[in-house]
């Protein structure tokens, strides 16, 4: 392997990444981790590391249009930040002292859960939302301008702590495993606190961002963000997923999708392994 | 004052000031960074060109334990010398940067507003952030 083969071929896998990512709607670490442990053969740490940065990069660019379209519920995601950060902090020093094994188990269980959920995707969610006294005080009920429905939709938010107690544990996996963990933070908006699925994942995508600056600081710090893995694959994830996105109005990828579930099961199992059998 | 007013709060139907500061700094954020990563990785490679086909230049940059700027002063100083790889690393921490300038200028948003409860919880995740960076910011 040589420097310029390395950074051609990770660029090359990040594009897709990002391109898929956009798509199947998921960020780009469930990807990069797998290939540059199981491909590449890197330390998990050094796979976490450049990751994360990734998360940060892909968060920005999809959040900087959701926010401008008003999708996002901006008061929510600082409310809920309170709780990814502290967790990512803490997944992050975590991290640092576990044994490479684990970090490889742990991966490979939350690709098999994540394969799970993008199954289940596409239901309705909670209709009845209960009142809430921490939602009001904080003011947290918003609305959003809906495309189909051509007039503004509002909501309210329930469940507001037990929220804020989800989001320690999203905050925690990001931090331990260098993903964006939407793949928690979604549900737990749509779901529990009742927010619809369309500002839940926007919301989503602009917590992803400070969750993972918390612990992408320390990984930074701590020596695992090495310059030269990372750098192809940040500038290959945003321009793969700013092309992904270009293409996801035209088309409903439903096989795409059943696809990339089989891909993550297989990608998972090789993960599991690889903690069982280093 | 009235909702509309407020930062993040329901109100017109275009973006109100809060949505537009936010969006034009995480943009302006990830383009400054991402180019300044473009820019290290041509001079990590420009620097000697035969670098980029030596396998153990490779194994050099990607060993467990390569040596490479992940403190302040280190990257400073490496970006004086011109070092590639410390100008792609500064392009990461501008990177990482970004969401905490993010939740400062919320904070200043907040502020403006009177909105007191969410000036505290605002000022509690800048105050995690910035625990997080001072953590290890000395190191290397």
């Amino acid at each position: 392997m040589t420097p310029l083969g390395f950074a051609l071929g990770i660029f090359g896998l990040s594009v897709g990444a990002g391109f898929l990512g956009a798509l199947v709607g998921i960020g780009g670490g469930i990807v990069v981790v797998p290939a540059l442990t199981l491909i590449y053969g890197f330390p998990i740490r050094y796979a976490i590391g450049a990751s994360i940065v990734s998360v940060i990069a892909t968060s920005s660019g999809a959040a900087a249009a959701y926010v401008r379209e008003r999708m996002t519920n901006l008061r929510t995601a600082m409310f809920l930040e309170l709780g990814t950060t502290v967790g990512a902090m803490g997944g992050a020093l975590l991290a640092g002292v576990l044994h490479g094994r684990w970090l490889f188990l742990l991966f490979g269980l939350m690709l098999l859960g994540s394969g799970f959920a993008m199954l289940r995707r596409l239901r309705d969610h909670a209709e009845h939302v209960p009142p809430s006294r921490w939602a009001d005080a904080l003011r947290l009920h918003s609305s959003y301008h809906d495309e189909q429905l051509g007039r503004e939709v509002p909501y309210r938010v329930a469940r507001a702590p037990f929220g804020l107690l989800l989001m320690v544990l999203a905050g925690l996996l990001s931090g331990l495993l260098g993903i964006g963990s939407g793949v928690l933070k979604v549900p737990a908006m749509d779901l529990a606190m009742g927010l619809p699925l369309k500002v839940s994942s926007a919301t989503s995508n602009l917590m992803i961002g400070v969750t993972a600056a918390a612990s992408a600081a320390i990984y930074f710090g701590r020596g695992d963000i090495n310059p030269f893995i990372a750098a192809p694959i940040a500038l290959g994830i945003v321009i793969g997923a700013a092309i992904g996105s270009r293409f996801l109005s035209r088309a409903r990828h439903q096989w795409l999708r059943v696809l990339f579930v089989v891909v993550l099961v297989v990608v998972s199992v090789q993960m599991i392994r690889k903690g069982l059998v280093p | 004052m009235s909702a509309a007013d407020r930062p993040g709060a329901r109100g017109a139907d275009r973006p109100g000031e809060m949505e537009i500061v936010v969006s034009t700094l995480l943009r302006t954020g990830l383009a400054v960074s991402l180019a300044t990563v473009t820019i290290g990785l041509v001079l990590l490679f420009a620097r000697d060109p035969h670098d980029l086909l030596s396998t153990a230049r490779f194994l050099a940059l990607t060993a467990r334990d390569a040596k490479f700027p992940h403190g302040v002063p280190a990257i400073a100083a490496g970006i004086a010398r011109g070092d590639g790889e410390a100008v792609i690393a500064a392009g990461l921490g501008l990177l990482i940067l970004t969401p905490v300038m993010r939740v400062a200028i919320s904070l200043v948003e907040f502020a403006r507003a009177r909105d007191r409860a969410f000036v505290l919880i605002t000022a509690t995740v800048l105050g995690v952030l910035l625990l997080s960076l001072l953590l290890r910011a000395g190191g290397g």
